[in-house]
């Protein structure tokens, strides 16, 4: 099994919405944004760009005909900044001109006055200021205060995640067409075709029915372009609304780094509290989430941080509090994790830190508190099986890691400058959209005359395979050729009311519809055959593009079958709608059970650290990955080396830095914001897929079980092993529980202290 | 008119010599194979191979078309992620089949890029190794794979090549990376006519920095390209001095035998510097005139007492940086040729640079030191350094003062130390004014005691 969207990909044939040709006449956008983190505004001058060459019209907030507002849980985000700007970057003004750069250069003519107020950056002045989105919100279960009594041991201590940018290597981009009668199709570059529809039919005041939304697939996402697509889908849906015209808007790098919001960063207070053995008793964290300037999808991020509050673990006694701080940055979003990423740090940090004060070694605190089979979460929710455990004892043995520790120690011994670490990094990560509604997914096939497969569904094909999983179900389910089935485009005409393709359950939910539908239509085709070749359909079935009557081919073929169907007037479409069964959560209470499941897994992570200049190099990451039934396993495995690999990025070299005093991101070039590259990828990265628990049906796809977030996890193994080689050279290091562990800061805790 | 090949078809494109290949390239019908990523040579997702005729006869390497002026492939043979197709033909090269059967592509939206890259790679890298298909791809940013269904891919499909071939084109047509059609380009290009363009004043040497900023400004212009000025294009040694000219590339210097026999460091410390798409166009005289404090070859020339010439003036490196970004130079001129002294026999050049990322990234402090150790005892020592003042430093005292030392902790502290009081390092992206103190002591202690054999 392939991920059949490659074949394209190699030869430059796919298309990207940039790459779709342009009507005549297209109009061009460019967005003047806001040059300032904060202020009132007092007046937008765009006089000088009316007269620009080619300028066609420009648009502001008095265009708008219907609300200027794009909040999707909270209506806090206007589309273009009327009376207040809250960061820099925010959308005020749009130019429509002939050409891309004739549309640049008027942009750059508009100037805006403003009255300046003091910006805010740090999500903890944030919530001093009182300036949270939501009031702060608490999952608890035990008793914290009791509980700290019986604790030997209670370590205290604070720790900084800092964001990321998610560097999808296609910018945002959107290319809106006027059809007939006002309707617009867009063609956007989002995760969220019916969002960008609901939103963009609430702006211009229009019905759902006269927007429709196509998403031929994504340059890369990875959360980014949830929400975040939205704004510039809307902004082209706009100027084709008041132009007639079709509009074209693709944000520069610089814009795309700019303008929109990242992985949050976070910052944490926690109590952390174990008996002699080692067991933790208590734990006690705040979160105080950079949410930035809206609400977008801070909530739910938050949300999920309280739902994986304890990691790996299991603690009896558990009070965390989230607190979504609203700031001056670009509103910060969606990121594969979504907030759990940052709840595992610092869980992380706290038993890392609880070690160095203990003595009790990292591992067997870590051992010791792994969840086991029937353990309550914070939430209410029993853990369903062992994959934790046994992920844990395999991983070990599958790295080999009780030599890699002897041979670690060796090579620390012998080599002054440079020293080995190692870090063991248990995941996991609960499967579904916490907010429950959104577990719903659809899919609309279609068998033609000729015996090919048409399959709509709301999946967003962004590199991940759903499409290809779901072409393998399909042809599984008609026993055909997976060339046989084809995947169209996301399209809010064939597929309503979609949920983002977002959380891992893209293919788990638009899979499942797809194979209702497949099974619809394998029903009817069934009945035709038993017709046809007057035969029990009990004892029909098909395979090799053929009925089948119990163990021999009959002689109606797949093509001669849907012939026969169709001349016989048989339905050849199906339509299915799939929800995710037995998930609820009440939100008053706290408890429930939000996911279908959890997939769990272990990294187990070797780093050599230069100690002399502070640079670092990933020797080797070995990974036990409980995926279930593994349906495609070749995209299983990208899916887990690329997440890995994304996950290391946050952890070492991925730092956005803003500007003290106007908060204007300094990271906003690919020069100065540093993703992994082909030479800091580990030198070995070695997978082991374990099966684990079986899935009931009608959870997962067919077995197998999530796998776009949850690896993203294994990558902070890759701290806690760069920290563990530092102290193998300065073992008095006093290190900050702060990420991105930057060049700059491993080589100032190795000399703290010392001279040269 | 501009007259090129591009894949298999000859073109004469009226467009401005300014106007960087990528805008050409996506503005023709159905050549969209070629992707914007970020307009700045960072990613790699625009790279292209040029074919140009030179000595050997044609000299492939993969560029990033969107730093490319138009007219620097006037005469050339372009070769887009579509060229390596013929027509509609649904057969894939040896790396697009790996590619697929391996799953490195993903998204698919850098994959015509890396492509590209390692067709650059086997059309002009001067051996045909898995890790030469590798170091191909340092300049090419993927966000979704890992790298590591790339590095499995590469590897099948380089294992699989030929040990020994006697046309390289030849065999790589034979063995299905290149369509047949590229036997023919030789003599086409040929027949080209000859260009008609002329220069309005503006001058372009790689193009790798003025693109990244003044890309809108250049688009419309007809610049001068000192790429054709063969007289700017020469590595030799003249007695005891190196002369390196102005338009010499970053491979050019790396691929050097001159250099390479006399500076045996610098091709490891040269793969450091930006990719391997911006080296094959970045100058060491775009380098040196560019005038970033963090220049990783005015550090290098600096260390080795290199001189530049500007209207045939010879000026000591050390002299011709003023202040940020001022040079010793007026308006008009350009900077003709970099020279420098055979260092002595025995002197080592050792040369780093750290950066948040080892390879394709701007160094938060670079040096390069010239030294010479015999019995324990330093002999003479040059160490200059970037990122830790306005203009690229000679450490001048620091420097003198090793010089007849013994090698010791107590050297290294005193070097250290002379060094802190020669610096003036700001707080900025690229780091913290401590970190860069404490970067430049390391990198001075990693100078005098790595690259000694000891």
């Amino acid at each position: 099994m392939k991920h059949f969207d490659a074949i394209l990909h190699v030869k430059g044939r796919s298309i990207f919405v940039g790459d779709i040709p342009e009507p005549d006449g297209t109009l061009h956008a460019a967005v003047f944004t806001s040059p300032c983190a904060h202020g009132n505004i007092l007046s937008l001058d765009t006089s000088k760009a009316d007269s620009m060459p080619g300028v066609f019209m420009i648009i502001t907030a008095d265009d708008i005909p219907g609300e200027n507002e794009i909040g999707n849980i909270i209506m806090d985000e206007p589309l273009l900044a009327a009376k207040t700007v809250h960061f820099i970057g925010e959308p005020v003004a749009v130019v429509l001109a002939d050409t891309s750069s004739h549309a640049y250069e008027a942009m750059k003519t508009i100037s805006i006055k403003l009255h300046e107020l003091k910006p805010v950056s740090d999500p903890r002045e944030a919530a001093r200021l009182g300036d949270l989105i939501v009031p702060p919100r608490t999952f608890c279960c035990g008793n914290t205060v009791s509980a700290l009594k019986e604790c030997a041991h209670i370590i205290r201590g604070k720790a900084e995640t800092g964001g990321q940018e998610h560097l999808y290597l296609e910018t945002q981009s959107t290319l809106c067409v006027p059809g007939e009668g006002n309707v617009l199709h867009i063609s956007s570059s989002t995760q969220s075709p019916s969002f960008v529809q609901k939103i963009a039919a609430r702006v211009l005041d229009l019905p759902m029915h006269m927007i429709q939304v196509d998403v031929p697939r994504l340059g890369g996402a990875f959360g980014g372009k949830e929400d975040q697509a939205t704004p510039w889908a809307v902004i082209a849906a706009l100027g084709s609304h008041l132009s007639g015209r079709a509009v074209k808007l693709i944000l520069k790098r610089h814009e795309d780094l700019v303008c929109t919001g990242k992985r949050h960063p976070y910052s944490y207070n926690f109590t952390i509290g174990l008996n002699d053995a080692g067991r933790i008793l208590v734990w006690k964290v705040d979160y105080y989430q950079n949410s930035g300037a809206v609400s977008d999808l801070s909530t739910a991020i938050l949300e999920r941080s309280l739902f994986h509050s304890t990691g790996s673990y299991f603690v009896p006694n558990v009070l965390a509090t989230g607190y979504c701080c609203r700031t001056n940055l670009a509103p910060n979003t969606a990121f594969r994790g979504f907030g759990g990423p940052q709840a595992m740090f610092v869980m992380e940090a706290a038993i890392h830190k609880a070690s160095v004060e203990t003595g009790i070694p990292v591992e067997e605190i870590q051992r010791t508190n792994l969840l086991q089979q029937g353990d309550l979460f914070p939430y209410g929710m029993k853990y369903s099986c062992n994959e934790v455990r046994n992920s844990w004892d395999l991983a070990g043995k599958f790295s080999g890691i009780k030599e890699s520790r002897r041979s670690v120690q060796e090579f620390n011994r012998e080599n002054r400058y440079f020293k080995k670490g190692i870090a063991i990094m248990p995941v996991c990560f609960g499967i579904s959209f916490t907010t429950t509604f959104l577990n719903q997914a659809s899919a609309l096939v279609h068998v033609y005359t000729d015996g090919s497969v048409s399959i709509s569904t709301g999946a967003v094909e962004m590199g991940q395979g759903v499409n290809s999983r779901i072409r393998q179900v399909a042809a599984e389910v008609f026993s055909i050729p997976v060339e046989r089935t084809r995947v169209e485009s996301t399209n809010t005409s064939r597929t309503a009311n979609t949920s983002p393709t977002a959380a891992s359950s893209g293919a788990d939910m638009n899979g499942n519809a797809a194979l209702t539908a497949c099974k619809e239509i394998r029903t009817r085709l069934l009945e035709v055959a038993a017709d046809k070749l007057d035969l029990e359909i009990e004892n029909l079935c098909l395979k090799d593009s053929a009925v089948w009557n119990r163990q021999n081919r009959t002689e109606l073929s797949w093509d001669q079958l849907v012939a026969a169907a169709y001349m016989n007037r048989t339905d050849l479409s199906s339509h299915a709608h799939y929800a995710t069964p037995g998930i609820s959560f009440d939100k008053t209470t706290e408890k429930g059970r939000p996911f279908a499941y959890h997939v769990a897994g272990t990294a187990v992570t070797e780093v050599t650290v230069d100690c002399m200049l502070g640079t670092y190099k990933v020797d080797r990451v070995s990974i036990v990955h409980q995926g279930g039934n593994q349906l495609n396993p070749l995209v299983d495995r990208g899916q887990v080396e690329g997440a890995l690999l994304q996950g290391i990025g946050w952890m070492t070299m991925e730092e956005l830095a803003w500007d003290g005093e106007t908060k204007r991101l300094l990271a906003d070039t690919l020069a100065t914001y540093k993703v992994p590259d082909i030479n800091f990828t580990p030198d070995e990265v070695n997978i082991l897929f374990a099966e684990g628990e079986k899935l009931e049906d009608g959870v997962g796809l067919k077995g197998s079980k999530a796998i776009g977030e949850p690896p993203f996890m294994y990558g902070i193994g890759t701290w806690f092993a760069i920290l563990q080689a530092v102290r193998a050279f300065n073992p008095e290091v006093s290190f900050d529980y702060t990420t991105p562990m930057t060049p700059e800061r491993v080589l100032m805790a190795l000399t703290e202290g010392r001279e040269s | 008119m501009i007259s090129f090949i591009c894949n298999n078809k000859e073109i004469s494109a009226s467009s401005p010599g300014g106007l960087p290949v990528l805008d050409w390239i996506r503005a023709q019908n159905g050549l969209k194979g070629t992707k914007e990523g970020c307009r700045e040579g960072d990613c790699g997702a625009c790279t292209v191979v040029v074919g140009k005729p030179g000595k050997n006869g044609i000299e492939y390497s993969a560029l990033c078309s969107c730093l490319l002026p138009l007219g620097e492939i006037e005469g050339c043979h372009l070769v887009t992620i579509e060229g390596l197709s013929t027509d509609n033909s649904d057969e894939l090269t040896p790396f697009q089949r790996s590619f697929y059967d391996e799953a490195a592509s993903q998204c698919g939206f850098c994959t015509p890029g890396m492509i590209m890259s390692l067709t650059g790679c086997l059309l002009g890298s001067q051996e045909l190794t898995p890790s030469s298909a590798m170091e191909s791809l340092d300049g090419n940013i993927c966000r979704c794979t890992g790298y590591v269904a790339v590095k499995r891919a590469v590897e099948t499909v380089m294992k699989a090549l030929p040990q020994k071939w006697e046309n390289r084109v030849e065999m790589l047509i034979a063995n299905g990376h290149i369509p047949a059609y590229f036997k023919t380009i030789k003599q086409r290009l040929g027949e080209l006519p000859a260009g008609t363009s002329s220069s309005d004043g503006a001058i372009v040497a790689g193009g790798t920095d003025i693109y990244v900023h003044s890309s809108n400004k250049l688009s419309s212009k007809q610049p001068e390209f000192l790429s054709r000025r063969e007289d700017l294009n020469y590595i030799r040694k003249d007695r005891e001095v190196i002369r390196v000219g102005s338009a010499v590339t970053f491979n050019q210097l790396r691929r050097s035998p001159v250099i390479s026999r006399i500076l045996p460091g610098l091709k490891d410390f040269l793969s450091r510097v930006s990719s391997t798409q911006i080296r094959s166009r970045a100058t060491v005289g775009g380098n040196i005139v560019n005038a970033s404090p963090i220049a990783d070859m005015a550090i290098v020339f600096l260390a080795l007492n290199g001189s530049v010439t500007v209207s045939n003036r010879s000026i000591p490196l050390r002299e011709f940086y003023l202040s940020y970004k001022k040079l010793d130079m007026q308006p008009g001129e350009i900077l003709t040729e970099i020279s420098f002294p055979v260092p002595e026999p025995g002197s080592i050049l050792s040369s780093l640079k750290v950066a948040k990322r080892e390879y394709l990234d701007i160094a938060s402090v670079n040096s390069s030191m010239l030294f010479k150790i015999e019995n324990g005892i330093i002999l003479f020592a040059r160490i200059s350094a970037g990122g830790v003042s306005p203009i690229p430093l000679l450490l001048a005292k620091t420097g003198s003062y090793l010089c007849g030392r013994t090698l010791s902790e107590e050297t290294i502290a005193e070097a250290c130390r002379l060094a802190e009081s020669e610096i003036s390092p700001i707080s900025d992206v690229r780091g913290s004014k401590q970190y860069k103190i404490q970067l430049l002591k390391a990198q001075i202690r990693a100078h005098l005691t790595r690259s000694v054999r000891q």
